[in-house]
C-alpha cells in the first residue's frame, strides 16, 4: 500500500516557487554570469578565435595596451562614444521632457498625439538607421533637398565628411526620444496638483513653477532617466555599424563596435576585446556610482521630505 | 541563509564561466554532438546558392556516402563566422581561405601537400593558371589552399562612353595604341596608357553642367586598400617591408596618394583634371549604371553581373603604368583547405578535388567564374569571354607579358587590421570634403607612426 508523503502547505509553496523561477535563474546563470566568468578569464589571455590552441595567460598585458597610447582605435573609439553619450543623454532627457510636458497639457487627442511621439521610439534601431543613412544622403536626402531649396547651396554632407559624421548619428539617436518622454509623463502625473494652485495663489508664474516645484519634483525621475540613459549610451553600437560603419576616418567609431570589430574581424582578438568590456564596465560603473554620490545634491524625494 | 546559498550559486558559476577558458571545455562543447564521418562541412556565400547546391547535389551522388553540411553564410561574414566556429570547437571541415590566409589560419590548415602528390593525376596541378599555387602556401612552404578562383586588379571600360568621346579622346594627346589596333579601337584604354593618360581620358570623359555631374571618367574605390595600394606599389614603394614593418612616410607614399587625392579634385599644377567622385557627390550608380567611363582595379567576380546588364558593353586591359611602374595590381585567390583537427580528412579532400578540379572549376567557368585552370579556359567558346580571360590570366602570370604585374597582398597576418583600420582612416581624410581633411604628408606620416606602434604593441 502506497504512502502518501504530505508536506506543508508552505513548503509546497517553497518548492513551486523554486520550480517557477528555475527556468529564470537556468538562463541567467547560463547566458549571464557564465559568459561574464568566462570574459573575465578571457581578458587575461591572448585568445584569437583563430588560434584557440595557442591561447597562453598574459596578465593585465591586454589592459595596459589598451592605456599605452599606442592604439589609436581605443581613444578615437573612448573618444567618440562620450561625445556621443553627453549629447545623446542631455538631448534625449531635453526632448522627452519637453514632449512630456507639452504632452501633459489637457487638449482634445492627447493620447493620439501621446502615441505619435512614441511610436518612433519602437521601431527597430536597425530599420531606422537605414530609414536615415537615405535621410541624410548629401545628393539625394530630404534634408539636404529641403536646405538647397531654401538657398543652402552647399548644404553639410552629414555621414559622408567626417567633421559631421558624428553630430548626424547624434540628431539620429534623439530620434528615439519617447521612452524618456512615457517615463517623465508618469512622473508629471504623479505630481500633486496642490503644489501648483499653492504656487499661483502665491502669483507664481509658469517658469517659477517649473523650477521650483516640477523639477524637484521631477528629479528621481531625471536621475532614472539618466542612469539608463548613460548605460545605454555608452554601449552605442547599432547607428555607427549599420549607418556609418565607423566612418568616414573612424568619426564614428564607438566603443562597443571597435570591441566587436577586434573580436569578430581580423586577427579576432577576443582576449583583449574582453578586456575592453571589462574596461567599459568598470567606466559605467564609476560613472553610475558618481551619479548616486552627487544625487543627495540634487534628486528630491518627496517622502524624504528634504 | 537562503540569500547566502544562491550567492554562493552565482560565484560557482561565475568562476566555472572563468575556469572553463581552459581549452578542454571549449572543445567539449563543439564536439559534444555524435560525429558523422561522412559529413563535410562548409561555409558558402549565399550569393552564389544556385550554383553550390547544384554542384553539392552532384558531389554527393557521385561520392556516396559522403554529403555536404553547407553553411549558407553571407559572403562577407564568412570569415569571421568561420573564425568563430574554430574558436569554439565547431571548425567546418573545409576552410574556406586563400592567399591572404595562409597566414591568419596558421596551424589551423592541413598540409595537403602529400594529398596532392598522392592524387596528382586527378589534381593535376599543371593545368592550374601559373602564378597561382606559389601563393597558396605558408610560410613554412606547406600547401594549405587549392584554388578556385582568382582576382587581378585590371582597368574596365564602357564602349558606348569612349564610342561616344572618340574624337576628344584621340585629340587629348593620349599615348597611342599599339600598332595594329584595328581603327575602331584606336580610342579604347590599351597596355601603354600610363596614370597621365587615365587623367586625360578621364578628364574628357567627366560631364558636369552648373557642378552637378552626369557622368563620371571613373569610379573610385574607397573603404578598402583596393585602389590606393596599387598607387603605392606602382609608385615603387609598398605597405609593409619585409620586417613586417609600414613604410608610408615616403616621397613614393606621398606621389601615390597625390594621384588619389587628383582623381577627386584634380589639379591643375599637374595637368590632372577631375575624374571622380569626391565624399558628398553622387556616384550615379558606379560602372554598372553605365554612367561611368572607366572602373580602376575593379573585380573579376563582377565580370558575370557585368555581363548581364542590359546594353553595358564593356572591354577590360591591364591598369596603366604608374609613376615608376606598371606592377602592383592586386592578385588574390579563394581557395578550400582543410582544418587540421578534422574528423574527416578523405571526405574534405575529395569535396576539395570535385570543387576545383577540371570539372568543378570548368562548371564554375560557365558559372560566370573566372578560369583558373587552362583545360576550361581553352573550353569557352565565347570568343570575347576568352579573350577577356585570357588578358586576366596573362597578367598573373609571373613569366608571362607584363612579368610581376599582379602582386599579392602582404601575408602578414594584422595586414587588413592596418590597411583597414589605420591606413584607411587617414587616406579617407585625404580627400575629405569638409574641415577634417588631412594634407597628404600629415596622413602619411599618421598611417606609418600609428601602424608601427600598433604593430610594436601586439605583434612584435
Amino acid at each position: 500500500m502506497q504512502q502518501k508523503i504530505f508536506l506543508k502547505r508552505s513548503t509546497r509553496k517553497t518548492i513551486w516557487f523554486y520550480i517557477f523561477i528555475l527556468p529564470s535563474i537556468l538562463g541567467f546563470l547560463a547566458f549571464v554570469v557564465y559568459p561574464v566568468g568566462r570574459s573575465l578569464y578571457l581578458s587575461f589571455t591572448d585568445m584569437q578565435l583563430t588560434r584557440p590552441d595557442e591561447m597562453k595567460w598574459v596578465g593585465l598585458k591586454n589592459y595596459l595596451a589598451l592605456f599605452s597610447g599606442k592604439d589609436p582605435f581605443f581613444w578615437q573609439a573612448l573618444k567618440n562614444t562620450f561625445i556621443y553619450a553627453v549629447c545623446n543623454i542631455v538631448g534625449t532627457l531635453a526632448l522627452g521632457l519637453l514632449s512630456a510636458m507639452l504632452l501633459n497639457v489637457r487638449v482634445k487627442g492627447q493620447n493620439i498625439f501621446r502615441t505619435i511621439f512614441y511610436v518612433p521610439s519602437l521601431l527597430p534601431a536597425v530599420a531606422t538607421a537605414i530609414m536615415f543613412r537615405w535621410v541624410f544622403d548629401p545628393t539625394n536626402g530630404i534634408i539636404n533637398t529641403i536646405l538647397r531649396a531654401i538657398g543652402i547651396s552647399n548644404p553639410p554632407i552629414w555621414l559622408e565628411g567626417a567633421s559631421t559624421a558624428l553630430l548626424t548619428l547624434i540628431i539620429i539617436s534623439l530620434y528615439a526620444f519617447g521612452g524618456k518622454m512615457i517615463i517623465f509623463l508618469t512622473g508629471l502625473n504623479g505630481i500633486n496638483r496642490s503644489y501648483y494652485e499653492a504656487a499661483e495663489i502665491d502669483g507664481a508664474g509658469y517658469w517659477y513653477k517649473f523650477v521650483k516645484i516640477t523639477l524637484p519634483l521631477l528629479s528621481p525621475i531625471i536621475f532614472y532617466n539618466t542612469i539608463m540613459g548613460t548605460i545605454g549610451a555608452l554601449q552605442v553600437f547599432t547607428e555607427g555599424f549599420v549607418v556609418s560603419g565607423a566612418g568616414p576616418g573612424n568619426s564614428t567609431l564607438f566603443y562597443v563596435l571597435r570591441l566587436y570589430n577586434l573580436a569578430y574581424q581580423e586577427p579576432y582578438r577576443l582576449g583583449q576585446a574582453s578586456a575592453m568590456a571589462w574596461v567599459l564596465f568598470v567606466i559605467i560603473g564609476a560613472i553610475t556610482a558618481v551619479y548616486f554620490i552627487f544625487s543627495k545634491y540634487f534628486v528630491f524625494y518627496e517622502n524624504e521630505g528634504k | 541563509m537562503k540569500k547566502r546559498l544562491f550567492l554562493v550559486l552565482l560565484c560557482l558559476v561565475f568562476a566555472f564561466g572563468a575556469l572553463s577558458g581552459c581549452r578542454g571545455l571549449t572543445k567539449g562543447f563543439g564536439g559534444g554532438k555524435e560525429e558523422n564521418t561522412n559529413e563535410i562541412s562548409v561555409l558558402i556565400d549565399n550569393k552564389d546558392k544556385t550554383f553550390f547546391e547544384a554542384m553539392i547535389k552532384e558531389f554527393e551522388e557521385e561520392h556516396a556516402p559522403y554529403t555536404v553540411n553547407a553553411i549558407w553564410t553571407a559572403g562577407d561574414d564568412i570569415q569571421s563566422t568561420q573564425a568563430q566556429k574554430i574558436a569554439t570547437g565547431t571548425a567546418p571541415d573545409v576552410i574556406v581561405g586563400g592567399d591572404m590566409y595562409t597566414e591568419v589560419y596558421r596551424r589551423n590548415l592541413y598540409d595537403l601537400t602529400e594529398l596532392i602528390e598522392r592524387d596528382a593525376e586527378e589534381v593535376a596541378i599543371d593545368d592550374i593558371v601559373p602564378g597561382i599555387m606559389e601563393n597558396l602556401k605558408d610560410s613554412e612552404g606547406r600547401t594549405v589552399f587549392m584554388p578556385r578562383f582568382f582576382n587581378i586588379s585590371l582597368l574596365y571600360y564602357n564602349k558606348a562612353l569612349f564610342d561616344a568621346d572618340k574624337d576628344a579622346l584621340l585629340k587629348a594627346g593620349i599615348t597611342p595604341a599599339p600598332e595594329g589596333t584595328p581603327e575602331d579601337k584606336l580610342h579604347y584604354p590599351h597596355e601603354n596608357w600610363t596614370i597621365e593618360d587615365y587623367f586625360k581620358a578621364g578628364g574628357v570623359l567627366t560631364k558636369s553642367k552648373n557642378d552637378v555631374y552626369s557622368q563620371w571618367g571613373s569610379s573610385t574605390v574607397g573603404g578598402w586598400w583596393g585602389e590606393w595600394l596599387i598607387h603605392l606599389r606602382q609608385a615603387g614603394s609598398d605597405f609593409m617591408n619585409d620586417e613586417g614593418y609600414v613604410t608610408f612616410n615616403t616621397d613614393e607614399a606621398k606621389a601615390a596618394m597625390q594621384i588619389w587625392f587628383d582623381k577627386a579634385y584634380g589639379n591643375e599644377e599637374l595637368g590632372r583634371p577631375k575624374i571622380s567622385v569626391a565624399p558628398g557627390q553622387a556616384d550615379l550608380g558606379g560602372f554598372q549604371s553605365g554612367k561611368t567611363a572607366m572602373e580602376y582595379g575593379g573585380h573579376t567576380a563582377s565580370w558575370a553581373r557585368f555581363d548581364q546588364i542590359e546594353g553595358l558593353e564593356w572591354g577590360v586591359t591591364v591598369l596603366p603604368t604608374g609613376l615608376e611602374r606598371r606592377d602592383g595590381a592586386e592578385f588574390s585567390i579563394e581557395g578550400y583547405g582543410i582544418y587540421k583537427e578534422s574528423k574527416n580528412v578523405e571526405g574534405a579532400w575529395e569535396f576539395i578535388k570535385f570543387m576545383t578540379g577540371t570539372e568543378g572549376i570548368q562548371k564554375g567557368v560557365d558559372a560566370g567564374f573566372l578560369a583558373i585552370r587552362e583545360s576550361a579556359y581553352e573550353s569557352i567558346e565565347d570568343a570575347e569571354k576568352k579573350e577577356k580571360t585570357a588578358l586576366a590570366m596573362e597578367a598573373i602570370d609571373p613569366n608571362g607579358k607584363y612579368g610581376t604585374y599582379a602582386m599579392t597582398l602582404p601575408k602578414y597576418e594584422y595586414f587588413s587590421e592596418l590597411a583597414n583600420g589605420i591606413a584607411e582612416k587617414w587616406i579617407s581624410l585625404i580627400i575629405a570634403n569638409d574641415s577634417s581633411r588631412v594634407s597628404i604628408d600629415e596622413a602619411c606620416s599618421r598611417i606609418e607612426k600609428e601602424c608601427n606602434d600598433y604593430i610594436e604593441l601586439n605583434y612584435k
